[in-house]
C-alpha cells in the first residue's frame, strides 16, 4: 500500500509528467488532481485497505531506520518490543535516564545493568513482565549512552590547563564520558537558575543580572555533593578541583562573562592543593632586590646582583640573576667582540669561583650615531656561544630608557626597538631572552596610556622570549561600568554581578592578559622602596592573576 | 566668654534686687512682669524669697534668710565608689555625688592662667570627684536601654543592608528597574560614625552608649547632623568634639590561622579583625569663636593589655581635659589679645601726642622765623614813629610861638593828624601780640 506521495510519484513517472514544463501547466494540474481523486476513490478502498496496519507498518519502518542508525545492537529487541507493546522503548528510555543523576558519568556495564534493573522495576505495564527484558534493556541504555554523549572539543577549553584538558579527552577515550558536557549543563542549569535579564531604570540597555556568588566559593556549584556522589568513578578520583574548574570554566567563559577572575581562580586552586594536574597561570619566580622582603606567601630564594665590572664579589646565598650593567666599563662591549671576548672572560671567571646564574642579563647598548647593528648582533651571537657551557643559565638583555642629561637613548628604547631585535635575533638563531622593564618602556612614549595597547599587544607577540618582569609599584585602576561583550550580530551584551566583584584596568591586569600561560619568569621589583610596598606590588599582582613560585622549574 | 560674663553680672544684680525689693517693684525696671523676672531667676539659678517673705519683714516678723547665691551652670556627677565587674548589677553599688566646680577664669592673674593646664580649670575638690567619676565609667555587660542614637543606628543598618540587598547597584550610574519596591529606596541617614562588622555590633554599642550617656552627666551637647555622612557633633566646654568608631582590617595573610586553605578566599583580602578603634577629634577653637580648623588627635584602640570598654575611663578623662585645656588656652589667648590691644592703644596715643607735639613746635618755629624777617621792619617803622613823634612835638614847640589864632588852629589839626600817623607806624603792639601767640602755643 502506497502512501498519497508514493502513488504520486508512481503515477508520475508512469505518465511522465514534467511538473517545471510551464507550457504544460494546466495539463499537469488536471493529471495529478486526478491522480489524488483516482487515489482517495478507488485506490483507497475500505475492504482492501487495513490503515491501522498500513500506520503500524510506516511507524515500523521509521523505527527501524531510526534504530539502525542510534541503536544497532538493540534494534531487534527495540521493533520486537514495539510489535508486542506499541511503545517506543528507546523513547521511554531517553526520558527516563535524562532523570537518572549523574548519569553522564556512568560507563561500564555494571553501571547500565543496574540501571536496567531499576528502570524494569520502576516501569508497569501491563501484562508485561519488564525483567524478562532487563538484560536488553541495560544494552539500549549503554547505547543510548553512547548516541548521546560528544567527544569533547579542545577548542571549547582553550582557557584549561593542557593537563586537564588531556585529563577530558582521555577519559573521554577511556571510558566514553563527556566530563565537558557534564560542566557546561550544570553551568547552564545555574545559569538559568541565578541568572536574570534586568532592564535598567532609566533607559533601554539590558543587563545579565548574575545572582550566584562564585567568586572564592569554598564550593561553587555543589561541586562537594557530586564529587562525594562520583568519587568512586576512575576518572573522578582525586578531580574534585579539577571538575570544578571545569564548571567554573564555563560559567566564567560563557555564562557570566566573568573572565578577569580565571587566573586568580586556577592559581588560587593550586594554591589551596584543590587541583593537582594543573599549574599555576603567569607564574612568578619572586627576585629580591637589596635586602627587600617579600611576604611569606611569596617565598624568594633569588637575589639580583648589578655589576658593572663582571666581578661577582661574593658567593651568592641561593639562586641569583647576574646583571651587567655595560654602560661604564665595557660601554663598547657591544661593539668590538675583543671587548665583548675580555668580557666574558671576566664573567667566566667568576661563575666558575662562585657558580653560575640563573639568568645573565645585559644592559642594552646605548644607541649612537655610528652604531653598528652588524657588530651587536656578532656580540650577541658571541656571548650565546660563550656562554652554552653553562646552561640551563638563560640570556637576555634589559631594555633600557633615556638619559636626558648625557642626550643619550637606549638601544631598546622603545617596543619596535624590542620587536625589531627579537626578529634579528630569531633570523640568526641566536637564543637570547628579553627582562622588560615597563618603567623604562613606558616613558618611551609621551603618551603611555594611548599606546599601552600597542605595547602590550606586541608584547603578546613576543611572550615567550619573555624571563624577567622589571616592575614598579603602578598604581591600580578600577574599571568603569558594567562588563560589556559584542554579540554575533554586533549588539552589547552587558553583565553585572549581584556581588560586586571589583574590576580593574590597569596596568596589572593588562600584563595578566598579556601573559596569559603557565610559563614562569622572575619579577624584579623596581623603585620599591620598602616592604610595605613590596607586599602592595604582590598584592596588586596576586589580585590580577600572578602566582608567586619557587624557581624550581624555571621557564618551562 | 562676654556673653557669660554679663550673665553673670545679670545674675548678681537680679539676685541683689529680689532680696531687696518685692518683684512687683521690679517690673518697671526689668521690663517684665512679676512672674516673668521669677522664671529668669529659676533659669538663671537665682534664689528667690518664699511666698509671704514681704509682709511677714514688713510685720517685723522673722523670716527666712538670704541664701548665697550659688554657681551657674553647676555640674553635678553621680557615681559609684567603688568600681564593680562589667556585669554586677549596677543596682547595688552605693552612689556618691559631687559637684564639678571650675574657676573663673576672668578672675585670675594672666601670669596665674599662663601657668594652668587641663584639668588645673577645676578646683581640687572637683578635680577628685572628676577623676572618680571618670574612674567608675564601666561598660555593662549587658545593656537595657540604649541610648535613641544607638537605636537609631541599629535601625538604620539594618535598613541599609536590606536596600543594598534590593538594590545592589544603587551606588552606581546604572540603576536596575523594579517592578514594585519591597523596600524604600532612600539615601542615606546620618547616624553615628560606628563602622563595626555585626560580630562586634553589640560590643560596639555598649561602649559608645557608655560614652555617650557619660557625656550627658557632664552637661555635653551632642547631635548627629543631617546628611548622608554618618557623624557626631560634641559640644564639651564650648568646643567642637567628634569621633569615630570602627573595627581594624587586616589582610588574611596577617592574621593567624586564617589562611588562604582554609577559607579559599585571598590572602591580600583585608578583613575585620575584631580589634575595634575609636578616633577622637577636638577642635582646638571655640567653634563660635574662630573658623580655623585645627583639630587635637586621640586614638583608642585595643590592644593586649586593654581593652576598649577599659579605656572608656581614660577617654572621658583626656578628652575632658583637653577641652579644659583648651578652654584655659582660648582665655590666655584673649587675655593676652585685650592687654595687647591696649598696649597698643597706648603706644597710639603717645605717637599721635609725640606728633602733636612736634607739629606745634614746627609752627611755633614757624612764627619765630616770621617775626625775625620782620625785625627790619618793625625797626623802620619803630624809625619813622620815633621821627613823626619828635616832629610832632617839635611842631607843639613851634606852636607857642605863634599868635595867630587861625594858623595855631591849622597848625593843631595838623599836629593830630601827625600823632595819628606816628601811632599807626607803632610796630610794638603788634610785635607783642605775635610774641604772646608763640608762647601760647609753647604751652598748648
Amino acid at each position: 500500500m502506497l502512501t498519497i506521495d508514493e502513488y504520486i510519484a508512481k503515477m508520475k513517472r508512469a505518465d511522465k509528467i514534467d511538473e517545471f514544463d510551464y507550457s504544460k501547466k494546466p495539463e499537469n494540474m488536471s493529471a495529478v488532481m486526478k491522480y489524488v481523486m483516482t487515489y482517495f476513490n478507488e485506490y483507497l478502498n475500505i475492504e482492501t485497505c487495513d490503515t491501522e496496519m498500513i500506520k503500524f507498518k510506516h511507524a515500523t519502518d521509521k523505527l527501524e531506520e531510526e534504530a539502525e542508525k542510534r541503536y544497532p545492537k538493540s534494534k531487534e529487541f527495540i521493533i520486537n518490543f514495539y510489535i508486542l507493546n506499541k511503545i517506543r522503548i528507546s523513547k521511554e528510555l531517553e526520558k527516563w535516564v535524562e532523570g537518572v543523576d549523574y548519569f553522564p558519568f556512568y560507563y561500564s556495564d555494571d553501571d547500565f545493568s543496574s540501571l536496567a534493573v531499576e528502570f524494569c522495576a520502576d516501569y508497569k505495564l501491563k501484562g508485561v513482565d519488564m525483567k524478562e527484558f532487563s538484560e536488553n534493556v541495560g544494552t539500549l541504555i549503554a547505547e543510548i549512552k553512547k548516541d548521546i554523549t560528544d567527544e569533547p572539543s579542545p577548542s571549547d577549553m582553550i582557557h584549561l590547563d593542557s593537563n586537564i584538558v588531556s585529563w577530558v579527552r582521555e577519559t573521554y577515550r577511556k571510558y566514553g564520558v563527556d566530563l565537558y558536557s557534564f560542566a557546561a549543563d550544570l553551568a547552564s542549569k545555574y545559569y538559568e537558575r541565578h541568572v536574570k535579564y534586568e532592564r535598567e531604570m532609566f533607559g533601554e540597555r539590558v543587563y545579565h543580572v548574575n545572582n550566584y556568588n562564585h567568586r572564592y566559593n569554598k564550593n561553587p556549584f555543589g561541586i562537594d555533593q557530586i564529587y562525594e556522589d562520583n568519587k568512586h568513578r576512575p576518572f573522578l578520583e582525586n578531580r574534585r578541583g579539577e571538575l570544578e574548574m571545569l564548571v567554573m570554566h564555563e560559567w566564567l567563559f560563557s555564562n557570566v562573562y566573568d573572565d578577569e577572575y580565571w587566573p586568580e581562580y586556577v592559581n588560587l586552586c593550586i594554591c589551596n592543593g584543590r587541583v593537582s594536574i594543573a599549574r599555576n597561570v603567569n607564574a612568578l619566580i619572586p627576585v629580591t632586590v637589596v635586602g627587600l622582603k617579600y611576604p611569606d606567601d611569596a617565598p624568594c630564594s633569588t637575589e639580583l646582583i648589578i655589576s658593572t665590572d663582571g666581578i661577582l664579589k661574593r658567593t651568592p646565598e641561593g639562586d641569583y640573576i647576574f646583571r651587567m650593567d655595560v654602560s661604564q666599563s665595557y660601554s663598547d662591549a657591544w661593539q668590538s667582540t675583543e671587548k665583548m671576548e675580555a668580557l666574558i672572560s671576566v664573567l667566566n671567571s667568576s661563575f666558575k669561583t662562585h657558580g653560575a646564574p640563573k639568568v645573565l642579563e645585559f644592559t642594552a647598548p646605548i644607541k649612537t650615531e655610528d652604531f653598528d647593528d652588524e657588530a651587536f648582533l656578532l656580540c650577541c651571537s658571541l656571548i650565546e656561544k660563550k656562554m652554552k657551557k653553562y646552561a640551563p643559565v638563560k640570556l637576555a638583555i634589559v631594555n633600557g630608557g633615556e638619559n636626558r642629561k648625557l642626550k643619550q637613548i637606549s638601544y631598546l628604547y622603545t617596543i619596535e626597538d624590542i620587536i625589531k631585535l627579537k626578529t634579528q635575533l630569531r633570523e640568526r638563531k641566536i637564543h637570547i631572552l628579553f627582562s622588560i622593564d615597563f618603567s623604562a618602556l613606558s616613558h618611551s612614549k609621551r603618551s603611555y596610556s594611548h599606546n599601552e595597547k600597542e605595547i602590550f599587544g606586541s608584547l603578546t607577540e613576543m611572550k615567550n622570549s619573555i624571563i624577567c618582569l622589571n616592575i614598579n609599584n603602578e598604581r591600580t585602576q578600577a574599571a568603569f561600568g558594567p562588563k560589556s561583550k559584542t554579540r554575533s550580530d554586533d549588539t552589547e551584551a552587558y553583565y553585572l554581578n549581584k556581588y560586586k566583584y571589583p574590576r580593574y584596568d590597569d596596568f596589572y591586569s593588562m600584563l595578566s592578559l598579556t601573559l596569559n600561560d603557565n610559563q614562569r619568569r622572575y619579577l624584579i621589583p623596581k623603585n620599591i622602596n620598602s616592604d610595605m610596598e613590596l607586599e602592595g606590588l604582590v598584592d596588586n599582582l596576586l589580585r590580577s592573576g600572578f602566582a608567586f613560585c619557587d624557581g624550581g622549574a624555571q621557564h618551562e | 566668654m562676654n556673653e557669660e560674663k554679663s550673665i553673670r553680672q545679670i545674675r548678681q544684680e537680679l539676685y541683689e534686687d529680689v532680696w531687696s525689693k518685692p518683684m512687683t517693684a521690679l517690673t518697671e525696671k526689668y521690663g517684665l512682669s512679676d512672674n516673668g523676672i521669677r522664671k529668669r531667676c529659676k533659669s538663671l539659678n537665682i534664689p528667690t524669697p518664699h511666698l509671704g517673705y514681704w509682709a511677714k519683714l514688713k510685720a517685723g516678723k522673722p523670716v527666712e534668710e538670704k541664701p548665697p547665691l550659688p554657681p551657674y551652670d553647676v555640674t553635678i556627677l553621680s557615681y559609684s565608689n567603688t568600681p564593680h565587674e562589667n556585669d554586677a548589677p549596677m543596682l547595688n553599688a552605693k552612689k556618691k555625688t559631687g559637684m564639678l566646680e571650675r574657676y573663673e577664669l576672668d578672675e585670675v592673674l594672666l601670669e596665674q592662667l599662663g601657668k594652668m593646664h587641663g584639668l588645673d580649670l577645676l578646683t581640687p575638690s572637683s578635680l577628685e570627684i572628676f577623676t572618680d567619676w571618670c574612674n567608675s565609667l564601666i561598660v555593662p555587660g549587658k545593656i537595657q536601654g540604649y541610648h535613641e542614637l544607638i537605636s537609631k543606628h541599629r535601625a538604620e543598618i539594618e535598613y541599609r543592608k536590606e536596600r543594598d540587598n534590593e538594590y545592589p547597584f544603587r551606588g552606581d550610574r546604572y540603576r536596575i528597574w523594579k517592578p514594585y519596591e519591597k523596600i524604600k529606596d532612600r539615601d542615606n541617614e546620618a547616624v553615628l560614625p560606628i563602622n563595626v562588622s555585626d560580630k562586634q555590633q553589640n560590643r560596639a554599642y555598649r561602649i559608645v552608649d557608655t560614652i555617650l550617656k557619660a557625656l550627658g552627666q557632664i552637661k555635653s551637647k551632642y547631635s548627629v547632623e543631617r546628611g548622608d555622612k554618618d557623624n557626631i557633633n560634641i559640644d564639651i566646654l564650648g568646643f567642637g568634639v567628634t569621633f569615630e568608631l570602627y573595627e581594624c582590617k587586616t589582610k588574611r595573610r596577617h592574621i593567624k590561622g586564617m589562611s588562604a586553605v582554609n577559607d579559599f578566599r585571598p590572602i591580600y583580602e583585608e578583613v575585620f579583625d575584631g580589634r575595634l578603634q575609636m578616633d577622637w577629634k577636638i577642635s582646638k577653637y571655640s567653634h563660635y569663636c574662630s573658623d580655623e580648623n585645627t583639630y587635637a588627635l586621640f586614638a583608642y584602640t585595643d590592644s593586649g593589655k586593654a581593652l576598649l570598654e577599659n579605656q572608656v575611663p581614660t577617654m572621658i578623662f583626656n578628652i575632658y581635659k583637653q577641652c579644659c585645656n583648651n578652654e584655659i588656652t582660648y582665655v590666655l589667648e584673649r587675655r593676652k589679645q585685650i592687654v595687647r590691644y591696649e598696649q597698643e592703644e597706648k603706644i597710639k596715643l603717645e605717637q599721635e601726642e609725640a606728633e602733636k607735639r612736634k607739629k606745634r613746635e614746627a609752627e611755633k618755629q614757624a612764627s619765630k622765623n616770621a617775626l625775625i624777617n620782620s625785625i627790619g621792619d618793625h625797626a623802620n617803622k619803630w624809625f619813622m614813629y620815633e621821627q613823626l613823634t619828635k616832629y610832632a612835638d617839635e611842631l607843639e614847640a613851634h606852636l607857642a610861638t605863634c599868635e595867630n589864632e587861625e594858623t595855631i588852629q591849622l597848625l593843631k589839626e595838623y599836629i593830630m593828624l601827625v600823632r595819628e600817623n606816628a601811632g599807626k607806624c607803632n610796630p610794638l603792639n603788634r610785635i607783642l601780640q605775635e610774641m604772646k601767640a608763640m608762647e601760647s602755643k609753647e604751652f598748648d
